[in-house]
């Protein structure tokens, strides 16, 4: 398995988990750092771990009902 | 150089390091390919994720065309770098190519939680295809981009 594929696995490992909610996890440890829908709170979370030097990826998992015609 | 990554979901979805261009602060986010879109954009509510506000008075704005009409877009410099999907590592990001693009649109009515990525990016690519998942077919995508 590639890192990428890993990291995807864990992407979704943290979808289920946080099926409604932004979520913000490191890049390397592959833990959920932050989670909620308050923006701030994620971005100052993203900001500091990149303080660290670490990298962080921030998703959500797209709602069931969702279909795009963009 | 072939980078092959594994879709995210049923969309031909990937992780992309969006970086700012003045700071280097680097987010990996979800951006959708998007071959309808002209231009790459993001949700505007999320400018705040790559250090970015939309409200500066510095930042220029202009308007938008798409299926929900006519919408306001902040203009941002950001870059984006595809990671090398086989020899990155836990520890070790390894950047497979980087865009010319250096700004992007964060647009009011973009309500999803990923960015487009759209035609002026694309076009910096010597290729791009999207294949179903033979086992999986309209789940899982292929994606292969030559660069």
């Amino acid at each position: 398995m590639t890192y990428y594929e890993n990291l995807i696995k864990h992407v979704h490992t943290a979808m289920k988990k946080h099926p409604r909610s932004p979520i913000v996890m490191t890049t390397d440890t592959f833990e959920v750092v932050a989670s909620g829908k308050n923006i701030r709170k994620l971005s100052s979370a993203i900001k500091k771990y990149g303080d660290q030097g670490r990298l962080t990826a921030v998703f959500q998992k797209p709602s069931a009902n969702q279909t795009f015609i963009y | 150089m072939l980078l092959k990554y594994p879709s995210v979901g049923d969309k031909p979805l990937l992780f992309v390091h969006v970086e700012d261009v003045a700071t280097r602060n680097r987010t990996l986010f979800p951006m959708l390919l998007d071959t309808g879109a002209d231009e790459t954009c993001f949700p505007a509510a999320y400018a705040v994720y790559f250090g970015h506000n939309n409200l500066a008075p510095a930042v220029s704005n202009k308007f938008i065309h798409g299926v929900g009409g006519k919408s306001t877009a902040y203009v941002h410099s950001v870059r984006l770098v595809l990671i090398d999907p086989v020899k990155s590592s836990n520890n070790s990001f390894v950047s497979a190519w980087s865009s010319a693009l250096n700004k992007a649109s964060f647009v009011t009515s973009l309500n999803m939680s990923m960015g487009l990525l759209g035609r002026d990016v694309m076009a910096e690519w010597k290729d791009l295809s999207f294949a179903p998942t033979p086992s999986r077919r309209a789940s899982k995508w292929n994606i292969t981009i030559h660069v």
